[in-house]
Parts: C-alpha cells; structure tokens; sequence
C-alpha cells in the first residue's frame, strides 16, 4: 500500500478541504480517468483496492496512473478509551481531495474495458466520482 | 479550410470577477480576443454555440469570427486558442481567441494520430509506446492539419520513429531543437529476460566445452 517512505513528524492536524482542485483536475497521461466530484479523504486502502479492482477487469495490458498519494497521517484512539490524554496513535495514512482532482488514469486498452474498470473503481470510494475523457478524444 | 464556419461574439465592456460570474450565470462564456496586431477585445459569447463551434474545429483549424460592437461588426479569421474547463462542471469558464493574419506562419500544436499495427507488435510481443501525442508546427494558417497522421506499420521492435522521420503535409514544417523519439516498439521486460537467460546458458556451455577440450 502507498505510504511516505520518511516524515518529519508523526501527527498532523485535521485541517480543512475547502475548494476545488487548482491542479491535476485534467487527464493528462492516459486517455480515461476518474475525476473526483465532492471533497473527501481517500485511504491508502481504498487506493489501492480500487486499484487492484481495475487491474482484475483490465487483467492484462495497459498502464493505469494512481493521481494521488496518502501523505497525511490518520490517527484514532483505542475503543473504550476516556477522552483526554493526549492525541491518538497513527492507524493509516490517507490523501485528501477536492473536486475536480483526477485520480486515476488508464491508458493502452480499449476504452471500454477501460471504462469497466474506472466503474469498478467508483463502487471501492469513499465520494462521488465521474469518468472523464482526455480532450480531444 | 473551414472558414465557411463563424461564430458570432459581442464586444463586452464590464471586465472583472463580478460581471464575468454574472455573465457566467446568464449562459454566456466571456472571453478576449487578440492578434499579433496588437488588438485586444474583452468579449462574451453564448455557451452552446461554442461548445459546439469547438468540438467541429478544435483548436486547429481557422474560422471567421464574428465581432459585434459599437453598431459595428468585424469579421476576422480566428483559431480557438484556448479554452479554460470548470474543474469538475461540464462548464466552460473563459475563451481565448487569437486572430491570425492568412499570410503570414503562426507557430502550434496539432495531435499526431497512430495508424496500423506493426510486424513486430502483432507477432513478436512488442509494446508500441507513444512518447508524443502533439507535434508542434509551423505552417500557414489555412494549411493548419487537423491532425497529423503517423504510420506505424512498418516499426521494427526496438526501434523508434523519429520526428525528422514523421512525413508531414505539403507546407507544414516541424519545430524542433532535438530529433527526438515519437514512438517506438519496446521489447517487454519477459522477453529481454529470456534473451539474457540463453545467452548467459549459452557462454556457460561454450566454456564446458572449451574446459572439456582442454583436458
């Protein structure tokens, strides 16, 4: 699963999403991709199950692009904890998205084997997503 | 070539973000219009019309584009030069178009589209892999290409075409510094690992024979 290599500290904060993606909101490498429509946090799980979920629909042939990376520390605490005593331990890693930032692309199969597998990639999010064309396809 | 086509825009005189998301409301898309000459219109045209203007002509071919202003209308030989998306919308948000003089070279980019399939990808379990899917060119504006057609049957596996190699409409001239790759027909990792394997068994075998001779 996808995860830093090295961070310079363990935690981070909740912060905000707001807005929409500025960058990476085009199909640039491959010739179909999945474009996200709401705001959210993408697990390094649901990454790569949605992964692994198009690559037994395209099973061979192909590139696929995986457009984000989870660089953001999930922490949570044990259950039946007292609430108190400092912030939770690390449990994951998860990639925050804004709207209209593309997160997978596929390229070198036909378009409607690619297209399946892009579907079977929608039902492993956690938000609403669409499938996009590269302009001038 | 497609200056039977036009499109027709108004010159616009409220600039801004605040009339510009107003006429984005209303259905018009505001845009700008400028040439090499120096011009410079802010202008608003409908968002339908455009869309539609853009699917049949791309950002390549040359149109006349209709300016009405001041009572007045200006017919000038236009590209699409650009088009800026909604970030997830299906909605366009400003339009660039860029007046060309028909006499003089403009200087663009034009998709290359891929034709056949090679020897070597059809029998021999070669990957064909597009490094560049645009050329830029330099032509006249009427002899802009749609698209520039590469014929790959004849790649060899291994072996790359360059751009020097790309045969290009009467014309039409290639910009480039390097002569750099276009496509090629790579060997797959599988097969490269099975050539390197024989060999290795192969010199192996050779020196038992050689050791075998000796004693």
């Amino acid at each position: 699963m996808l995860s830093p290599r090295k961070t310079k500290f363990r935690k981070s904060q909740k912060l905000r999403n707001k807005g929409k993606a500025q960058r990476g909101n085009f199909v640039a490498f491959g010739d179909i991709g999945l474009k996200a429509l709401e705001p959210g946090k993408i697990t390094n799980q649901q990454i790569e199950s949605a992964r692994v979920a198009m690559m037994r629909h395209i099973k061979r042939g192909g590139k696929v692009w995986i457009r984000i990376f989870p660089d953001r520390p999930i922490t949570a605490k044990p259950a039946e904890t007292r609430q108190g005593k400092g912030k939770g331990s690390p449990v994951g890693w998860c990639a925050p998205v804004k709207p209209g930032r593309i997160l997978y692309e596929i390229k070198g199969v036909s378009l409607e084997l690619a297209k399946g597998a892009l579907i079977r990639a929608q039902h492993k999010l956690p938000i609403k997503t669409a499938i996009v064309y590269k302009e001038g396809l | 070539m497609s200056l039977q086509t036009s499109l027709n825009v108004e010159a616009r005189s409220a600039v801004g973000k605040g009339p510009n998301r107003r006429l984005r409301a209303s259905g018009m898309v505001p845009g700008i219009f400028y040439s090499s000459k120096g011009d410079n219109i802010p202008v608003q045209v409908p968002s339908l019309p455009l869309t539609k203007a853009y699917e049949k002509l791309g950002s390549t071919q040359v149109f006349n584009l209709v300016v009405t202003g001041d009572g007045e209308e200006k017919t000038v030989p236009s590209l699409i030069w650009k088009l800026h998306h909604h970030p997830f919308k299906n909605q366009v948000m400003h339009v660039d178009f860029f007046g060309v003089d028909l006499e003089k070279e403009i200087k663009l980019v034009v998709p290359l589209v891929f034709e056949g399939v090679s020897n070597a990808v059809k029998n021999e379990g070669g990957v064909l892999t597009v490094y560049r899917d645009h050329l830029e060119i330099v032509c006249l504006p009427l002899s802009i290409p749609e698209n520039i057609v590469v014929d790959v049957s004849e790649l060899e596996l291994g072996k790359n075409l360059l751009v020097e190699e790309i045969a290009l409409p009467e014309g039409v001239k290639a910009m480039y510094d390097e002569n750099y790759a276009v496509v090629g027909v790579n060997i797959p990792a599988a097969i490269e690992e099975e050539s390197e394997e024989e060999g290795e068994e192969g010199a192996e075998e050779q020196e038992a024979a050689e050791e075998g001779e000796a004693s």
